[in-house]
């Protein structure tokens, strides 16, 4: 399948501050809708707007669609729609405006479409964008970015800021828009749940590397959790220890054709606890990476009495 | 394409309509006192003979009234004169201060820049409607800044005078185009409304009295020498620059120098045995030296709004 957004050795460091992203090598298919999680600072804004050529790389390289977007910014601009974290709707504006305003910034522009999407929402066009709700500004910023008729969208956690029906609401549009259009969408979210619903693949950035990069469906026949308890610390698959909200540990395993897990060797994975949801493969893979921070933390630096 | 512009310019002033307003409202306040004051001051029908002796400084008892009554109106129009004098400050940094900054401020611009390819657009869109506005509204503020010298003072030839210089005409625009064009730079590098306002204000009026300067010492190598005795002295009509000493083989020395090629040059009772003469540009060349200045202003202003496209290209958004 056609990569349409690359990351070959993607670095980012801004003046003054650790690595936000380093040695990044990442390659979303297309016609997909890839989820993008990691914790805060994780470097997924970065990622994104890099991808949209608002970030020079500091070391490695991105393209979009074949194109480097530092040095062919306005053709990378051209062939993506972008809805940033928060919605940049222009207050003073009605949403007839916003879309009159997308008419004469970008040529081609489908402002049938994008109006018939705000429509559809119930979200009056004569409306100013500082009376709607924040769910509706992302729907507003999602449907501009629609109207783009780009190929590639890229959503920077536009769902951060929305109720659990406008979170909904937003993901069918995006969702229908995606399959019915052939884009191709990359999602930086916290939400995992609506990730399970939306995305088909999921990469998981932490501490400025690729933890993980599966599709969902691979995600979850791949990994399994056990009591931490009942489970030896450093047994080949082992992922990572998380607590529950429960105060229980669990451990995720990873199986399956990873090549380091149980279940390798083309064997079907061992029945070994239960299947992990997403949140929780998400979540092991986060705490393995914090684990290891920890331990090169403490490791002492050589030449240095402790 | 007229359709397509006219939508620009329509979005653009509704983005800054309150600084579009109050812009428009206090230019047309202005420009309606100016003319009621110089319809007003032209009715008292002050005559050209109605003047206080040179000598004396009376009046012909003819006319006391009508120049007590012109005095009077003169006095309650000085605030609109004083307005009109700050009118293109306010104009160049009420318009030039958030057209930039307050995008990046309020983070506008991810969206603008996503959907516009070329920020180079994006930037024209925004600033070139502003700066018309900028210099239509203080090109007529400043045609009635000088409809309303011309009534203050109905015996001097305005073309041929340099009477209000730099307070009236064609300077007002190009000093509040080159004050927006400094704020939206200044905008653009710092991307925050408030700081933009303050240093565009100090950046706007450094870079105006160094055209001042500049300008000045240009015309000093153009300056007429005129000698002040009691039967000549420099007329209102001209621009003083500065006032020189006369040495007996014609050359012209500042007192510092004066001292220096003759120290006891000021111990006579009587003053200086030298003359004293002033360097002055006659009024006549008032629209060259005017026009000088406006071109270079609006230059200058040029140069600011391509150094701010520059950095808009560049930098990033919030």
């Amino acid at each position: 399948m056609t990569a349409v957004l690359e990351a070959h050795g993607y670095g980012k460091r801004y003046r003054g501050r650790p690595w936000a992203l380093r040695g990044l090598d990442l390659a979303v298919p297309e016609g997909s809708i890839t989820a993008l999680v990691g914790p805060n600072g994780s470097g997924k804004s970065t990622l994104i707007r890099g991808w949209i050529g608002f970030e020079p790389p500091t070391e490695g390289r991105l393209s979009i669609a074949g194109i480097d977007p530092q040095r062919h910014r306005k053709a990378a601009v051209m062939r993506s729609g972008y809805v940033p974290q928060q919605p940049a709707l222009y207050r003073e504006l009605t949403i007839a405006e916003h879309i009159e305003l997308a008419i004469t910034f970008r040529t081609g522009f489908d402002a049938p479409l994008a109006k018939g999407y705000v429509e559809r929402l119930g979200i009056p066009l004569a409306a100013q964008a500082n009376q709607l709700s924040g769910g509706e500004q992302a729907q507003v910023g999602l449907a501009l970015a629609l109207g783009t008729r780009a190929r590639i969208l890229l959503l920077d956690e536009p769902l951060a800021s929305l109720d659990p029906l406008a979170r909904r609401e937003f993901l069918h549009v995006l969702v229908t828009a995606v399959r019915g259009g052939g884009h191709t969408a990359l999602l930086s979210s916290h939400v995992i749940t609506d990730i399970e619903q939306a995305c088909d693949r999921l990469v998981v950035l932490g501490r400025g590397r690729t933890l993980l990069d599966l599709s969902v469906e691979d995600a979850l026949a791949h990994h399994r959790v056990v009591e931490a308890a009942s489970w030896e610390p450093g047994r080949p698959g082992t992922v990572g220890t998380f607590p529950t909200t429960t105060d229980e540990r669990l451990t995720l395993v990873r199986v399956g054709p990873s090549g380091d897990g149980p279940g390798d060797s083309g064997s079907p994975a061992p029945l070994i606890g239960r299947a992990a949801t997403l949140e929780e493969v998400v979540i092991g893979h986060l705490a393995a990476s914090r684990r290891r921070g920890q331990l090169e933390a403490d490791e002492p630096v050589p030449g240095v009495a402790s | 394409m007229i359709r397509r512009i006219a939508q620009i310019v329509r979005l653009t002033f509704r983005m800054h309509r309150f600084e579009v307003g109050a812009v428009v409202v206090l230019g047309a306040l202005l420009v309606v006192g100016s003319i009621i004051a110089s319809w007003a001051l032209a009715n008292v029908g002050l005559g050209p003979d109605c003047q206080p002796n040179f000598e004396t400084g009376e009046l012909p008892e003819s006319c006391i009234a009508e120049y007590e009554t012109f005095n009077r109106i003169a006095s309650l129009a000085s605030p609109i004169s004083a307005l009109m004098v700050l009118y293109p400050i306010i104009t160049g940094l009420l318009i030039g201060g958030p057209v930039i900054a307050r995008e990046i401020e309020r983070g506008t611009t991810s969206l603008a820049w996503s959907l516009s390819p070329s920020r180079l657009r994006w930037f024209l869109h925004r600033v070139v409607p502003m700066a018309i506005l900028v210099v239509a509204m203080t090109f007529i503020v400043g045609a009635a800044a000088e409809h309303l010298t011309r009534a203050l003072t109905p015996e001097t030839d305005l073309a041929a005078s340099f009477v209000g210089f730099r307070f009236r005409g064609v300077l007002m625009a190009t000093q509040a185009f080159l004050l927006a064009s400094t704020a939206v730079t200044v905008g653009a590098l710092f991307g925050r409304a408030v700081p933009t306002f303050l240093l565009g204000l100090i950046l706007g009026m450094l870079t105006i009295v160094a055209v001042g300067l500049l300008h000045r010492e240009i015309l000093l190598e153009e300056a007429v020498v005129q000698r002040q005795d009691e039967n000549t002295f420099y007329s209102n009509d001209d621009l003083y620059l500065d006032s020189r000493l006369e040495l007996p083989d014609g050359r012209l020395v500042t007192y510092e120098e004066l001292i220096r090629i003759d120290p006891r040059a000021f111990e006579s009772e009587f003053g200086p045995q030298y003359p004293n003469v002033s360097l002055i540009i006659p009024g006549d060349r008032y629209r060259t030296v005017e026009t000088r200045e406006a071109a270079a202003e609006l230059v200058l202003g040029l140069v600011f709004l391509v150094g701010g496209a520059f950095v808009v290209t560049r930098r990033r958004p919030t």
